[in-house]
């Protein structure tokens, strides 16, 4: 199929999907035909020529608004491009719009928006309403799940690339920290916040991942040159068999898990091993503190970002005075943010505080230290990061990678999602917040039991240490060929 | 540890559709091996974190101290009693959730802020030293022949004008001339 | 009180002095921001020097600018700090209009300097009850953004230019170690004349470039400092509860609102109340602090370390090339003025002449010193007071000139080698006092002519006066003066001074500095065959 070919079956699949909510701003087909090139033979120099890459509507674009599908940043007409935006532009690739979201990353279910929630057709099991695509980074993953563009960028801050993608049937790759630059994405958590990758097939995440990865100096996070090569030689330092360890961490076998992702889980397993890969059980005990971890810090860092959406020098404003209230700001920030924004703000503030910053905020970026060391002390790479004690202190046997489901259950329906208490709703992280809180690469990979949905909901991830994004890529490859 | 016999292959790969996903089928072997183990009894529930389960009281929130929390955050005050009690039921029961933590031996670990290189070369090359800030010592002239005071050279256009390249007010609702406006009538 | 008089309230016996605590903020000379490269600037029109981060626009991050350390390392140097290699940036949270993001970056855990003092002395304007010195601890230095500029329209609107935003300002804190409002008030000015003398500073307080706020308490009359008793502040204990008053613009601003303070608080204790720990404001001109926090009470600031900013890791070759090409400072400019020879200027003349003209002033007279110094021969320089004849000169009469003509100083007017040839004829008495003022002021309003072309052309020197011409002198004052002689003739030890009166005679009527005195009481004394 040509690019063009391509672009006007993504521009057909938008209309027809238009119900699911997967976009809030779309490019038109007038725009998207005078960038894409025509013919077979257009040329390919550029790696992502002509394709078509739906952008999470956090990550600021001047061709569309930037929205984080909140109210606050209505049309919002960003000056400038993101870091990451402006590389897949230079290789060649089109931005098909901005997907719908959790408002500003903060949810698992895309449905925390201000122009409605995303969903996706349920399958035949369901046939009693719509299911989630996960969250926060529901649009973009369901925008590639049914066609309407190549591949998308999203954030992952606990799980936000890689639940939706498990939901939704598709590879969702989350690298590690640092390494793809965060100039132009909106902060909900600065020290988590990651753009990730939602496609295909782990070519599509590759091709996109390269294209966007590298050294930002706007972005003061982001991992010098000199840590890269330093990475890149300790990677290359370890003997290439291509049998790999597969490690099991004990502390994701919990009680809450599906019978159906518990089975896949095995059948995953399985499957690598019968590529000649060896599995060995690994013990993680600082798992069960990583949720309560992140629950502290994530909403502290977001209601420190926040604070910035106050109307007066861009977004919307509530009309008359900005003390209107009493409170300096409160009419436009209430009218603006919606219910679980506003609920984060409050918790992250109290975590803040001064009579509980020792035992919440403090405290949880030292048990974050703990979960880092449980992961050092389970890798056979040590962790580049550190000089003391990157190789941790496991006693146990090393692994090469983890594979773990990305989430405990399939996806609910929306109509019991928004009935949930909203803290119930943080238990769908489970498994994805310890790499976070580590900032590991992880992709999430669809898998299928022959029970055939339409789509797959289930996704198994594949972990590695910090730095061996390569790796993590190789054995999603592994897993999806013969 | 390599395990031995390919049994039967249980993992076959589907005909290319437009999903390039594994198709598994479903395990249900009897032999014991290593992921059995592996996937043995449940560690743990992870609901526990939902319940009264945890021993220790959440930090009760009362009505002002929600209302200092608001204002903190620069939101309004409840407007009736049903949306109090609502956002102290929600703090109550984010609070009791992220309760774990707080139990567990922390002494004597470093906080971690956030994900950044900490080896020493690093930070080594992280250092300001005097040859990175050359450029800016140069550009200061000592004044004075026997009483030699420093004066910084004023700066040329080009090194800021890059940052400056843009019309501030451009995403303003309200302004005034060049200023931004705020309106704080009580 | 009386209108904009503030008295210091009558001691009562059970109170002593207070406790104050100088937290100064400074606006840094830099040619960038804090954490942007967006130009720094004084008066450029609104919102011309802004960028992306500077707005808080969505998804923008800090970027250190490494030259901001430059004065403030120079700053922590002059207040003998320790410098900490490793130092780490804060938020600070509260919402205002002049804050764009909601906080404020600055170094509250984690400061760049700790540790140093600042000397005050009686020059430096200190209360006489301080002594002969007071040193004030330092207990940090820290580095943080500054605020937009605020401009109040009417009575509710405000006009904002954020070009001030992440100006980097040094916040320079001291130990609660100040006893009276004099002293408090001499130690900002202190500091504010240390970081001129470095080139720190971007602006004075007099424009806006540097503003204080003090914390004030009272301590009991006999509690010793450091008894473990009553509330302690940055490890200092045994002091009250204090109270802070904010944005302070004038020097005489803190002293003022300092005992307008501490007689507030004298005033509640001694009725049986309790000091409540807030914050006051001051308006200049004005005779008692103001509460400024509403029935809500203070803000908490959820200081958060900030996460995309990593840790400021200073060099040490960095610091020590500071330390080694450190301009001369305040207070060893004034040893160098006031102790050291050749200077040996007065306490005043040595201040004066150290503050004007930004240094220029104390540069020119050190060349005019250089310039006196190789001219004089060994003998001359040993009995010649020409540091101090050289400062009197130029601040003086040179100085007094410029203000004269109303004009502003400038050094090529009389250049340092042409008012050291004026002072070495006065040095070495060839001109008489008033014709060397006569001389300079010829030369200040465009005699081209050298000092020595003019004298001997208008022939100023003064011609000395022959043995004869003294003689005859002698014997006509003695001749008149016949009643004072006798008093001599009758006792010679005793008649010393007499002696020196008819001296002073002959000078009162000859022409001016024609006459030596020494000379002429030897032949005085001679004539009358007394030794």
């Amino acid at each position: 199929m040509s690019l063009l070919q391509h672009a006007r079956t993504c521009l057909a699949n938008q209309v027809a999907n238009k119900s699911y909510n997967a976009f809030i701003s779309r490019a038109t087909e007038e725009q998207l035909l005078r960038v894409v090139p025509d013919g077979e033979n257009a040329s390919t120099q550029r790696p992502l020529e002509g394709k078509l890459i739906a952008i999470k509507d956090n990550i600021c674009t001047t061709d569309f608004p930037t929205t984080a599908a909140s109210r606050i940043l209505h049309e919002f007409p960003s000056p400038y491009d993101a870091t990451v935006v402006s590389k897949l532009r230079d290789a060649g690739g089109v931005v098909a719009g901005k997907t719908n979201l959790d408002e500003f990353g903060m949810g698992s279910h895309s449905i925390h928006s201000h122009v409605g929630p995303v969903s996706q057709p349920s399958s035949m099991e369901h046939g009693e309403g719509q299911l989630s695509v996960g969250g926060s980074s529901g649009g973009s993953a369901l925008a590639v799940a049914t066609d309407q563009c190549w591949a998308s960028l999203g954030t992952d801050t606990g799980g936000s690339v890689r639940l939706p993608a498990a939901y939704t049937g598709v590879y969702g790759f989350k690298p590690s920290y640092g390494l793809l630059s965060r100039w132009g994405v909106l902060a909900y958590a600065n020290s988590l916040d990651t753009v990730g990758i939602l496609a295909k097939d782990v070519d599509s995440v590759k091709s996109l991942f390269h294209a966007v990865n590298g050294y930002d100096k706007k972005d003061p996070t982001s991992l010098a040159e000199s840590s890269r090569r330093r990475i890149t030689e300790l990677v290359e330092q370890r003997k290439r068999s291509g049998r790999y360890r597969i490690g099991v961490p004990k502390e994701y076998n919990t009680s809450g898990i599906d019978p159906k992702i518990k089975s896949a889980w095995r059948a995953t397993l399985k499957a690598l091993q019968s590529k000649g890969h060896s599995i060995h059980p690994v013990s993680l005990p600082a798992t069960k503190l990583a949720l309560p971890a992140y629950y502290v810090l994530a909403p502290a860092e977001a209601a420190s970002n926040l604070a910035k959406y106050d109307g007066v020098r861009y977004g919307t404003r509530s009309s008359g005075p900005d003390t209107s209230g009493g409170v300096l700001f409160s009419q436009t920030r209430s009218e603006g943010f919606g219910d679980e924004v506003k609920r984060r703000i409050l918790l992250g503030n109290y975590s803040l505080s001064a009579e509980a910053i020792d035992n919440y905020f403090i405290q949880a970026q030292k048990v974050r230290r703990l979960v880092q060391r449980d992961f050092d002390g389970v890798f056979s790479l040590r962790n580049s990061l550190v000089d003391e004690g990157g190789d941790g202190e496991g006693e146990g046997e090393r692994v090469d990678a983890l594979l773990v489901p990305t989430a405990p259950t399939l996806p609910p329906l929306v109509k019991d999602v928004k009935r949930q208490d909203p803290v119930a709703a943080y238990m769908n992280d489970v498994f994805t917040v310890p790499t976070s809180l580590a900032g590991l690469p992880a992709i999430s990979v669809p898998v299928k039991t022959d029970h055939g949905a339409a789509r797959s909901q289930i996704g198994m991830q594949i972990i590695s240490q910090y730095g061996d994004d390569e790796l993590v890529l190789e054995i999603a490859q592994c897993l999806s060929e013969s | 540890m390599r395990h031995q016999a390919f049994r039967s292959i249980r993992a076959r790969i589907v005909p290319r559709s437009s999903y390039s996903v594994l198709h598994l089928r479903e395990y249900s072997g009897n032999e014991y091996d290593v992921i059995d183990k592996a996937l043995g009894e449940p560690s743990w529930s992870a609901q526990d974190l939902l319940s009264s389960g945890v021993s220790t009281t959440a930090d009760e929130i009362t009505p002002t101290q929600l209302r200092k929390l608001l204002r903190l955050s620069a939101l309004p005050p409840p407007k009736d009693q049903d949306e109090e009690s609502r956002l102290l039921g929600t703090l109550a029961s984010q609070l009791h959730f992220v309760q774990a933590i707080r139990n567990v031996d922390t002494i004597g670990v470093r906080p971690l802020r956030s994900l950044r290189d900490e080896s020493d070369e690093a930070g080594a090359a992280a250092e300001i030293t005097k040859d990175s800030l050359q450029e800016n010592f140069d550009s200061e002239e000592r004044i004075g022949k026997h009483y030699v005071r420093i004066r910084r050279r004023p700066s040329t256009l080009a090194e800021t004008k890059e940052a400056e390249d843009w019309d501030p007010l451009q995403c303003a609702t309200r302004k005034s001339n060049r200023f931004f406006v705020v309106n704080g009538a009580k | 009180m009386f209108g904009g008089l503030i008295t210091p309230h009558a001691q009562s016996g059970k109170l002593s002095t207070s406790a104050t605590e100088v937290e100064v903020h400074a606006e840094l000379n830099t040619a960038k921001k804090l954490f942007s490269e967006a130009a720094t600037s004084v008066n450029e029109p609104p919102n011309s020097h802004v960028a992306l981060f500077d707005l808080a626009f969505p998804g923008t991050q800090p970027h250190f600018q490494g030259a901001t350390l430059i004065p403030a390392i120079r700053a922590a140097i002059a207040f003998n700090c320790q410098i900490q290699r490793s130092s780490t940036f804060d938020r600070k949270h509260y919402f205002y209009q002049d804050q764009p993001a909601g906080y404020q970056i600055t170094q509250y855990y984690e400061p760049f300097a700790k540790d140093g003092h600042i000397v005050l002395y009686p020059h430096d304007g200190i209360a006489p009850e301080d002594g002969n010195s007071v040193t004030v601890g330092i207990k940090q230095i820290q580095m943080e953004q500054d605020t937009a500029k605020t401009i109040l329209q009417g009575n509710d609107t405000y006009l904002l230019d954020f070009n001030r935003v992440s100006h980097p300002l040094i916040e320079i804190i001291t130990l609660p170690q100040i006893h009276s409002p004099a002293t408090a008030a001499a130690c900002v000015r202190k500091i504010q004349s240390i970081l001129e003398s470095i080139n720190a500073l971007n602006a004075g307080m007099e424009l806006g470039g540097m503003r204080a706020d003090v914390n004030v308490s009272i301590r009991k009359r006999g509690t010793e400092v450091d008894s473990g008793t009553g509330h302690q502040y940055h490890g200092v204990s045994g002091l009250g509860q204090r109270t802070e008053i904010k944005n302070l613009s004038s020097f005489k601003a803190v002293e003022d609102s300092i005992i307008a303070e501490r007689n507030r608080q004298i005033q509640i204790l001694e009725s049986g109340g309790v000091i409540e720990g807030e914050t006051r404001g001051w308006t200049i001109g004005g005779t008692e602090t103001r509460s400024l926090r509403g029935k809500e009470g203070e803000i908490d600031y959820r200081y958060m370390p900030d996460p995309d900013i990593a840790p400021v890791i200073i060099g040490e070759d960095l610091v020590e090339h500071i330390h080694a090409t450190m301009p001369l400072l305040p207070d060893d400019a004034f040893s160098l003025l006031t102790l050291k020879t050749p200077y040996g200027l007065s306490i005043k003349d040595a201040k004066t002449v150290h503050n004007l003209d930004e240094g220029e002033r104390l540069d020119y007279y050190m060349e005019v010193v250089q310039t006196l110094e190789s001219e004089l021969s060994d003998s001359e320089r040993a009995s010649m007071p020409y540091g101090r004849t050289a400062g009197n000169w130029l601040l003086h009469e040179l100085g007094g000139l410029f203000s004269q003509s109303e004009e502003p100083w400038d050094a090529s007017r009389v250049r340092p080698d042409t008012l050291a040839s004026v002072i070495l004829n006065v040095l070495r008495k060839r001109v008489t006092g008033k014709t060397a003022k006569q001389l300079l002021a010829n030369l200040f309003h465009g005699d081209s002519r050298t000092a020595e072309e003019i004298i001997e052309q208008d022939n100023l020197a003064v011609k000395p006066m022959s043995d004869e011409e003294y003689h005859a002198m002698v014997k006509t004052v003695l001749d008149n003066n016949q009643d004072t002689v006798r008093v001599i003739l009758r006792d010679p030890q005793a008649g010393k001074s007499k002696v020196m009166w008819l001296v002073g005679q002959m000078i009162r009527g000859a022409e001016e500095g024609r006459v030596d005195a020494q000379k002429a009481a030897g032949i005085v004394r001679e004539q009358l065959n007394i030794p």
